[in-house]
């Protein structure tokens, strides 16, 4: 039962029109994000795997531009068959459909966080060679911008990893203040903007910290993910005491 | 329902991933063979050695921990750049430059301002040649801009220019024995004292040799100040043409100066701005390239194109009585202005 819980809400959402035009964005603006460094290969030249690690790094990009198209895709996932009693009693118990919804969150934020990585890479992989070690041209400005040189001691693709499962879990921690904006206010859209502008917050409290090494980036993501568990807790406090009253909700 | 969904996304994907990769390898394309702007060979030259001395740092620091590699855009050949040649023994270093001033003193030996009326018995003989000063033959001339001149070579480049083109007008009242041109090549040269204060204030706050000074000038100052200084100008030679055309002329060419260095002055301060919002600091430098391309280089020639009408104006007043005088035509001076080596690795400065 609880499967079939989870299944009907992993497959009820799949807002076609919405994934189409976050795709066509996405590839827009790894486009114009791979221009920018391009046009700056006269000077300074970086390998793929670094360019990607700057996009992946860049507030402007995570915070004002995927992440707004993150929670346009998600946000809709708790307001799916309309909040009703009968997906609860197909869960079995409320916990159990709040469970199917936060796994819904989790499959979604992943397949987005991974079509944005992979787009990013191929546009990326098109105008830079590969390289698995760090290029002088980076390891020299980074240093010369103020990052510690001990940041470069791990190879490319590891800092990357790191790098990526804290912009993942960055995402998956939006995405549970939007499910728990969501159960509190009934509204897509009280939930899409309270999430975007706690998001921008934390995205923007994040460039404060000028280490982007693996160990900096892995204990971002520990952070981010105890925070994630916890706004799963306040979400599961909501859902006990909410009324569903089999109401469609918008 | 739900497949055709799924299909219809997978569609729209692949066209966007297809679409965004033929347009970027068609960018890379046209980047490989796209020449060197002056502005990114600027920047790169200053930038290239900061990089090294970066590098060398962290390698010190690291040892055989850190291990780093040369890479290049994908499908660029070795790059023939027209960057400008930096001279190996004399590392760009970030210092303020002496500053170069031109002299505003007046002269010592004369304090009178009144006119003297008097018959001039002699007849007033003027000559001098303009142009053919810079060699035809430009093939074996290296590339150089101002910005990564050392401090001697912007002083030699300076002299050069003020000899045969901008002069020093304290030199020629100084050697003017006939009151009546005296009393007007020392108006002249008080006049152009203001437009010559003005240059020194802009150049005090920048240091040419450290391209983002240029970014981080007080331009809202300088524009403040120099407003002030056109308008105390104004104010004082307002009646200029009583003492003849050419003054009158000078007066309004001055004016048209200043505007248009007030102009530029807006023009930098915004692009300013702009530069110092960037957050990213590897985009800043993408950023400072393009504004030097777009604004700096042209808000600098556009207000060296109108000082020329008054700088020649003064011209013909501090050399009336002179004989000799070999000068730069406007194209000469714009020349240099591009490519000091004209003058310096000539043999000319």
């Amino acid at each position: 039962m609880k499967l079939r819980g989870l299944r009907f809400s992993l497959s009820e959402h799949i807002p076609a029109a919405r994934w189409c035009l976050a795709l066509a964005v996405i590839a827009f603006v790894a486009v114009v994000s791979v221009y920018k460094y391009v046009d700056m290969a006269g000077m300074v030249t970086f390998s793929a795997m670094e360019v990607l690690f700057l996009i992946l790094t860049d507030p402007m990009n995570i915070v004002f531009i995927y992440l707004p198209l993150y929670l346009f895709v998600v946000c809709g996932i708790m307001f799916d068959s309309g909040f009703g009693g009968i997906e609860i009693l197909r869960c079995g118990s409320r916990t159990n459909w709040l469970a199917g919804k936060l796994v819904t969150y989790l499959v979604n934020s992943t397949v987005f966080f991974g079509v944005m990585f992979v787009i990013n890479l191929i546009i990326c992989s098109r105008a830079f060679n590969f390289s698995n070690v760090w290029s002088g041209d980076f390891v020299g400005f980074r240093v010369m911008s103020g990052q510690p040189a001990t940041d470069f001691t791990t190879a490319p693709v590891p800092t990357i990893i790191a790098a990526s499962a804290a912009v993942l879990l960055f995402y998956v921690l939006c995405g549970t203040v939007n499910m728990l904006v969501s159960l509190a206010t009934n509204r897509e859209s009280a939930a899409l903007f309270v999430s975007l502008f706690a998001g921008i917050a934390l995205g923007l409290g994040n460039m404060l910290v000028l280490s982007n090494s693996a160990g900096s980036q892995l204990l971002r993501s520990l952070v981010l993910a105890a925070a994630s568990a916890a706004m799963y807790v306040f979400c599961i406090a909501a859902v006990r005491k909410k009324d569903f009253g089999g109401k469609k909700l918008y | 329902m739900k497949t055709i969904k799924i299909i219809a996304i997978l569609i729209v994907g692949t066209i966007s991933v297809l679409l965004a990769s033929h347009f970027t390898e068609k960018y890379v394309a046209e980047a490989a063979v796209k020449d060197k702007t002056l502005a990114e060979a600027i920047v790169q030259g200053q930038l290239q050695a900061e990089i090294e001395k970066a590098e060398e740092q962290a390698k010190e620091q690291l040892g055989d921990k850190l291990a780093v590699t040369d890479v290049e855009l994908k499908g660029q050949e070795t790059a023939v750049t027209t960057a400008p040649s930096v001279p190996e023994t004399e590392p760009i270093v970030l210092t303020t430059i002496p500053t170069v001033t031109f002299p505003t003193e007046p002269p010592e030996t004369e304090s009178e301002t009144a006119a003297v009326t008097e018959e001039i018995p002699e007849e007033i003989i003027t000559d001098f040649t303009r142009g053919g000063l810079l060699p035809t033959d430009r093939s074996g001339v290296p590339i150089k801009t101002m910005f990564t001149l050392s401090a001697d070579e912007q002083q030699r480049v300076t002299k050069f220019l003020i000899d045969h083109y901008f002069l020093n007008g304290n030199v020629y009242i100084k050697q003017e024995t006939r009151p009546e041109l005296k009393e007007k090549k020392q108006l002249a040269n008080d006049m152009e004292s203001s437009v010559i204060k003005s240059l020194n204030m802009v150049l005090d706050s920048v240091n040419m040799s450290d391209i983002t000074s240029l970014m981080t000038a007080d331009y809202g100052k300088l524009r403040d100040d120099i407003t002030a200084i056109r308008d105390d100008f104004k104010k004082k030679y307002k009646s200029a043409d009583k003492y003849g055309e050419e003054f009158g002329a000078m007066y309004e060419d001055s004016l048209s100066y200043f505007n248009r260095l007030i102009e530029a002055l807006g023009k930098l301060d915004e692009a300013a701005d702009e530069y110092a919002k960037t957050t990213n600091p590897i985009l800043a430098v993408g950023l400072l390239a393009s504004t030097l391309d777009d604004v700096v280089i042209p808000e600098i020639m556009a207000v060296l194109e109108q000082s020329f009408d008054l700088v020649e104006t003064s011209q013909e007043i501090f050399l009336e009585g002179t004989q000799g005088t070999k000068l730069l035509t406007r194209e000469e001076v714009k020349d240099i202005i591009i490519n000091p080596a004209l003058v310096l690795d000539t043999g000319l400065a």
